[in-house]
């Protein structure tokens, strides 16, 4: 017993700083990211007082994450995350096309704002993307958090990166 | 270039007090949900009840010792205190774990009118009521009253309409008297206190829900004047016949 907890409590040592990532990637809002973190971890206890050790709990974080920002996208039943159009990043980014290079430009954001321009791909290219560059996941992995096979993710993959490419060359003007 | 965009991300982080907040949360809510008995496959049904037999009383006899404390300290806390997402995890689970559709529609309902009671308890105790903690509060309040119709609405269509009646009568009464508490409160606030905006988005969010029950009253209303408007039909075409009848036997 004491042994599930003291797993469960390293877990939340090893992995709340990437699960908090990938829940604020998909809502945009801090603080409430910060509460389905908790939420995620509560209710992944609860599954190991009924049912004991999960062999993979990185990979069931991520799907009962998963789970919680669909439900908070059902609740709200607003496009949490789908950032401002494209004209308005500039300004957003307090970018001006004119004046600058590329690696300027990556300089000038912050995460979230770098978080922000991904979540302009379409978001089933987003979340692989993501989950592949930012958080390391392997293809295997990607496919058992998302529920897609390993050829579909390693395609959204490549035109994932194709097309964050046009977009940043697009945004601005590279 | 796009290395250096995943980096920047990648620094996206909980702070450490963050995380220290969230993991005292979960420490005590570890205390509160302890580990059941978990079956194993080589356990014979007769070591099962033997061991169910034991270990069940043992259980329930430190689960209450244990976790008492915490569940009463939650049960007590308001938003902003650190054992309130407990709470209202609490409360999901409770919802989560009720099977009958009454109970359930019950259950949320008690839970919608305690985040009401949480925004009184909040002025009463001369707080400010901000609008991020008013907000939170709304959330709840709104999927929990939302449960409860929809609950409601599955005990009509089995045909429990008496029992469904009584719940929605009991609920729609608690939000009025909250409606008027909270009307009140606002009322006695000073214009220029910023709890005063926050009481009046509660109490529009109530209306809402009253009025969500009014629609169905109304349809109710309408049925009940169709029901009078035949049954007064019925009665002119009885004394119609009854004077034919008397005309033809004259």
């Amino acid at each position: 017993m004491e042994t599930l907890q003291k797993t469960f409590f390293e877990s939340y040592k090893s992995h709340s700083d990437e699960i908090f990532r990938f829940v604020f990637f998909k809502l945009n809002d801090r603080e409430k990211s910060k509460d389905l973190v908790q939420e995620v971890f509560m209710k992944t206890w609860i599954y190991i007082t009924k049912n004991g050790n999960i062999g993979n709990i990185r990979a069931f974080l991520y799907k009962t994450a998963s789970n919680a920002v669909i439900d908070e996208y059902r609740k709200k039943e607003r496009g949490w995350g789908r950032l401002s159009s494209l004209e308005n990043l500039s300004e957003e980014f307090g970018y001006d096309p004119g004046f600058d290079d590329t690696d300027s430009i990556i300089d000038k954001i912050d995460g979230e704002k770098a978080m922000k321009l991904i979540k302009e791909l379409p978001e089933i290219y987003a979340e692989v993307v993501f989950l592949r560059f930012v958080e390391n996941k392997s293809i295997t992995e990607i496919a058992e958090i998302t529920n897609r096979s390993e050829n579909a993710i390693s395609v959204q993959l490549n035109r994932g990166i194709k097309k964050l490419k046009e977009i940043i060359q697009d945004k601005f003007k590279i | 270039m796009i290395n250096d965009l995943f980096k920047k991300i990648k620094k996206e982080t909980l702070s450490s007090d963050e995380k220290s907040q969230i993991l005292s949360v979960l420490e005590s809510f570890v205390d509160q949900n302890p580990i059941q008995s978990v079956r194993s496959p080589f356990y014979s049904s007769w070591f099962i009840f033997q061991q169910k037999m034991v270990v069940v009383p043992i259980a329930i006899i430190l689960v209450f010792v244990l976790t008492s404390g915490t569940v009463f300290a939650a049960k007590n806390s308001l938003p902003g205190n650190i054992l309130y997402p407990v709470k209202i995890l609490n409360e999901k689970v409770e919802s989560f774990v009720t099977f009958d559709t009454e109970t359930k529609a019950q259950v949320d309902a008690s839970h919608a009118i305690s985040r009401l009671n949480e925004v009184e308890q909040i002025v009463n105790s001369n707080q400010e009521l901000d609008t991020e903690t008013r907000q939170k509060i709304e959330s709840h309040f709104t999927t929990q009253s939302e449960n409860t119709i929809k609950h409601i609405d599955e005990l009509k269509s089995k045909g429990l309409e008496k029992e469904a009646s009584k719940i929605e009568t009991d609920f729609h009464k608690s939000l009025g008297e909250y409606e008027k508490t909270i009307t009140d409160l606002s009322n006695s606030t000073s214009t220029e206190n910023k709890t005063k905006k926050e009481l009046d988005s509660v109490v529009s969010n109530i209306r809402s829900q009253l009025e969500k029950r009014s629609d169905t009253d109304e349809d109710d209303h309408d049925s009940e004047e169709q029901r009078e408007q035949t049954t007064e039909r019925q009665r002119a075409e009885t004394e119609t016949r009854e004077i034919e009848r008397t005309n033809t036997e004259d």
